[in-house]
């Protein structure tokens, strides 16, 4: 079932130095159970795709400009785009979870875990003070935080980092929403830590079903959680496909520069140069008309740089933002 | 390149520029400047410009050269040959215009005059001087001495810190304003013993402000990367230091120039301040005191000047310290 | 003169926490315990662990940001371990730093052509023309271009800032060179270009790089030889084409736990309980038993000592010797 339909995604920001195109025309589709992976290089506009999607994007300077959000549950279709603030409010936790890419920053200094969670539920569920408190410790169990009786008590500078990020967590399934956003999650952590957090949202996403949006620039990540890939490049998707087609079959350039440009364990590589995409990314607020990789890429042709490149004019038969693809 | 070209003072710039009020300020800031330093063109008893029997002259740097009341009685008198061009007000601040002692304003006594016929305007125009300098030194001298032990404090930390800190925290306990009372009563009141003070107590604020900004700044990787390459620590203090402490220290100077404008005339007010026969805007308003109530434009006058002065340089200071504020940009 | 660029014996740093009115030390962060390591000339010793395990720590003892509280830092043959820093001036020019943070690490108030030519600034070993030129060269040599010379650091991307900050270190043509997570800021399709570029000045300048990281992928494919740390303590060498061959089990636990850019791998993963320990509160005897999935009761109460295991192979391990090679290491290797 489809849970989620994206159409024509566009947020803008209007700065001093002009319109930063952060989000534009995003277009995809989230179903039941399923993960979406959002990759692509820091400032390509991922963080601000996950905001949009809950309507969280700062009003000023920023704006959603145009497109639409169909979110599909049990009380049937509707546009986020159109609800109001107050529909919206009980959509977000509720129906759709969010965890942040700052553990630190996203959960309050001054109130316990246990004080944070248990608000979240008791917003959205309701019951009585007991029943929050006994549905806030199965959260941090279910997320593995052992003592949670213990836990619960402590303030957030009294956790690890990993421990934080789970706290984060089970705030976010505390209402078991449909849908949870998780923007790049695991990034500030270490890799042993990391396989934890991995193995438990995948854990966890079989056992209540939901559809997560997993934001990353760890390719290695990606593979491990997608069932699909979207990746982005200054502001737009350039490529979408299955796990199996992006990793054993790209197509954009960009996408094919990136895969090849993480060193791998394979013998006789050591030492040898690793290929690389020569260039920085352009700026979003000034890009160019055509193809905004041309500058980087290796099969760059005058097409590319005259002419707007639609969704799929090499006929693939998925999103591949390529000419020559 | 990500960015255009746009150096950090240039984004200050940027942002300052946003303040309609404080861009005024800042003319009205420039203008006060101007005016203080052509006072002797604008406002003078003598001629700027004179030719006397063939010969050319500036009588307004000569003292012993006649006055223009002097002149306008051997005007008549002598032959053709004297000419001169007058300053725009041609009374200077000590000049005695018996003929109209305590005169509202008039034609002639554009702002009046006060109760020894003094011209107001006059006056004004030459008591900016004395608050352009003393707000220049004073905190010209705090700046200095505040960044020295600021630097010292936050750079060296241990003993040097923990001595800077504790003076700083005596000297803030202190009720500034009395103690330059008492140091004046020693020292005797002069303009100059009255920069001196306001400036040895008033670097209080801009030592902490350095000292803050340089623990900031002393663990950033780019200062370890100057000790790695072997750079001494005055260079460190010098180079990668204090340039971060520049624009914060530049809005507490500008609040400063503004606190030691008002503390010289309150000072002058109290009559601790510039002698009698020097005009400052403090001095100006004690003698207003005496005429309350006949002479309006006695106090109105400098009193508008010392509030108009002080709101420009604390809007400067204010749009300053928006325009490097920390969250929007490093 | 020794083999050895570089010796560090038994080099020990512990951080105070102060707490209560009077500032009194509460506890304190045992950030290295007793670490050796020998870098020999013209080597890249890579130095990987977890956030924390203190590997900035002992880049900053070694290059004398620091003081350490016990040990010896033996550097081309002097002992620097307490030289007073205007002996250790001249010594600077042989040792070098790359920092993490590309943002963080050039003052933003000075040109990039001032924050290269810092260094000979302060030696005065050039003139300030010859300085010009030689900040020149550098640029083009890191792939900058010579406009970049007036600019600001803010000007600049991640990648092109790390440039500037590779310049600045190797400008005094030094010995060895401590790169602190150098790539770790930096994205996916820079950081090749940022590792080609370290390995291309080694090879020119015959640099010793101590490459510090917490990416094993990263660390595997520049270096020689890897040290793996945990909690202040060095838990396993060995030479870094051998991975693979890798026996101790934080090792193991590590390099199964990176996950691997291939959908349709499946992999046995050793996914380790519990959390990085504190280094305020190190476990007693060996520091990896918490998380150990074969620790025995001699490892809660005896600390094991980093001993020799194989050819180039060392361990910090009681049960070195029957741990086996993980299969996934050699299943990465026959991909
Ligand atoms: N409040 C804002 N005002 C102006 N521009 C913004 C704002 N928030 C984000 N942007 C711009 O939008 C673009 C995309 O930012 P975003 O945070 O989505 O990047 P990201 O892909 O999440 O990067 P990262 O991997 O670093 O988290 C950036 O160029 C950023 O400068
Ligand atoms: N100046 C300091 N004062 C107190 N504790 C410190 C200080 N510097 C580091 N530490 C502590 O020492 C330990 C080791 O820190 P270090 O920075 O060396 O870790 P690291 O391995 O470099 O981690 P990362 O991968 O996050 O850079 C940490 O627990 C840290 O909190
Ligand atoms: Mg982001
Ligand atoms: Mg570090």
């Amino acid at each position: 079932m489809t849970l989620l339909q994206v159409r024509n995604l566009t947020t803008q920001f209007f700065t001093d130095e002009g319109v930063v195109k952060a989000v534009d025309g995003a277009t995809f589709n989230l179903d039941k159970g399923k993960t979406l992976c959002i990759v692509g290089e820091s400032g390509c506009g991922k963080s601000v795709m996950s905001l949009s999607l809950m309507r969280l994007i700062p009003e000023p300077p920023g704006r959603i400009v145009q497109g639409e959000i169909m979110f599909n549950d049990v009380q049937g279709e509707r546009d986020l785009l159109k609800l109001s603030n107050e529909e919206m409010r009980r959509i977000r936790g509720k129906r759709i979870g969010m965890i942040f890419q700052e553990p630190m920053t996203s959960l309050n200094p001054v109130y316990t875990i246990g004080n944070q969670i248990g608000e979240a539920i008791a917003l959205h569920e309701g019951g009585s003070n007991k029943q929050v408190k006994e549905r806030t410790i199965r959260m941090l169990e279910l997320v593995g935080i052992p003592a949670p009786e213990q836990r619960m008590r402590e303030y957030p500078h009294q956790l690890s980092g990993g421990m934080r990020q789970r706290a984060m967590i089970a705030m976010a399934l505390s209402c078991t929403p449909d849908i949870l956003i998780a923007d790049e999650p695991t990034t500030a952590l270490d890799v042993t830590i990391q396989a934890q957090i991995l193995d438990l949202m995948r854990e966890l996403q079989r056992e209540l079903g939901m559809a997560i949006i997993f934001v990353t620039h760890d390719l290695g990540v990606v593979a491990e959680m997608a069932d699909q890939i979207a990746v982005m490049y200054a502001g737009k998707f350039v490529e979408v496909g299955t796990a199996q087609q992006i990793f054993n079959d790209p197509k954009h350039p960009y996408t094919q520069g990136l895969l090849k440009s993480i060193p791998s364990f394979e013998k006789g590589t050591e030492g040898k140069r690793l290929p690389t995409i020569p260039g920085v990314v352009p700026s979003l607020s000034n890009l160019p008309m055509g193809c905004a990789f041309a500058d980087r890429c290796e099969k760059v042709k005058d097409r590319c740089r005259g002419e707007a490149v639609s969704e799929d004019p090499c006929n693939v038969g998925r999103l591949v933002r390529c000419f020559y693809a | 390149m990500v960015n255009e070209r746009q150096t950090y003072a240039s984004m200050i710039w940027r942002q300052f520029k946003k303040s309609r009020l404080a861009v005024v300020s800042l003319f009205v800031v420039a203008a006060l400047v101007v005016i203080a330093l052509l006072a002797p063109f604008i406002a003078n008893e003598r001629p700027i410009l004179m030719r006397h029997a063939g010969e050319w002259s500036m009588p307004i740097f000569d003292k012993a050269s006649l006055t223009l009341s002097e002149l306008d009685v051997i005007k008549d008198s002598s032959s053709g040959d004297l000419w001169f061009i007058n300053p725009p007000i041609p009374f200077g601040p000590t000049t005695y215009d018996l003929d109209s002692v305590l005169s509202p304003p008039t034609k002639k006594h554009l702002l009046g005059t006060d109760g020894d016929g003094r011209d107001i305007v006059s006056q004004l125009i030459w008591g900016s001087r004395i608050s352009l300098s003393v707000g220049v030194v004073a905190i010209g001298i705090a700046a200095i001495i505040g960044i020295i032990f600021g630097l010292l404090a936050g750079y060296f930390g241990g003993w040097a810190d923990m001595i800077i800190s504790r003076l700083i925290e005596i000297m803030t306990c202190f009720p500034t304003f009395f103690l330059i009372l008492t140091v004046l009563a020693f020292v005797g009141p002069s303009i100059f013993n009255i920069m001196v003070v306001i400036g040895i107590t008033g670097w209080t604020g801009i030592a902490r402000l350095v000292r803050g900004e340089c623990l900031k700044v002393r663990g950033r990787q780019f200062v370890h990367a100057a000790v790695v390459s072997g750079a001494r620590d005055g260079r460190i203090m010098w180079r990668h230091i204090l340039p971060h402490a520049l624009a914060p220290v530049l809005v507490s100077v500008s609040f400063g120039v503004a606190s030691a404008i008002l503390a010289e005339a309150a000072l002058s007010f109290l009559g601790f301040g510039v002698p009698a026969s020097t005009a400052s805007w403090g001095s100006m308003l004690s003698e207003a005191q005496e005429y309350m109530d006949i002479g309006w434009w006695l106090t109105l006058v400098p009193g508008s000047a010392i509030f108009v002065t002080i709101m420009a340089y604390n809007l400067i200071g204010e749009a300053l310290r928006d325009a490097i504020d920390p969250n929007m940009k490093t | 003169m020794s083999e050895s660029l570089l010796n560090i014996q038994n080099l020990t740093k512990g951080f105070p926490i102060r707490g209560g009115i009077l500032g009194r030390e509460v506890a304190r962060v045992q950030a290295v315990r007793g670490v050796d390591i020998s870098i020999d000339r013209g080597e890249v010793l890579g130095l990987v662990g977890e956030s924390g395990c203190g590997k900035s720590t002992l880049g900053m003892l070694i290059l004398r940001l620091i003081d350490p509280d016990a040990g010896k830092i033996i550097f081309d043959g002097q002992d620097i371990t307490t030289m007073p820093q205007s002996k250790l001036r001249p010594i600077r020019k042989s040792m070098q730093v790359v920092f993490q943070d590309p943002y963080a690490s050039l003052n933003p108030r000075m040109s990039v052509g001032d924050i290269i030519g810092e260094p000979l600034l302060v030696h005065k070993v050039t003139s300030s023309k010859e300085r010009r030129d030689r900040v020149m060269d550098l640029l083009k040599l890191v792939g900058l271009n010579e406009k970049a010379y007036g600019r600001y650091p803010h000007e600049f991307s991640g990648g092109q800032r790390q440039r500037v900050g590779i310049a600045r270190a190797i400008i005094l043509t030094p010995k060895l060179v401590i790169a602190d997570e150098p790539v770790s800021a930096l994205d996916v399709s820079i950081r090749g270009e940022i590792l080609n570029l370290l390995e291309d000045l080694k090879d020119r300048f015959s640099l010793t790089y101590l490459f510090i990281s917490h990416d094993l992928k990263v660390v595997e494919h520049i270096s020689d030889r890897i040290a793996v740390m945990y909690l202040g303590q060095i838990m396993e060498m060995f030479p870094a084409s051998e991975l693979c061959e890798a026996r101790h089990p934080y090792t193991q636990a590590l390099v199964s736990a990176i996950p691997v850019p291939d959908p349709d791998a499946k992999r046995e993963r050793i996914v380790l309980k519990g959390d990085v320990p504190s280094p305020i509160d190190p476990p007693s005897g060996c520091s990896f038993h918490p998380r150990c999935p074969y620790a025995k009761d001699v490892c809660k109460s005896q600390e094991p000592q980093l001993d020799k295991y194989g050819d180039g192979f060392f361990a910090a391990c009681h049960f070195i010797d029957e741990m086996k090679a993980h299969s996934v290491g050699s299943e990465l290797a026959s991909k």
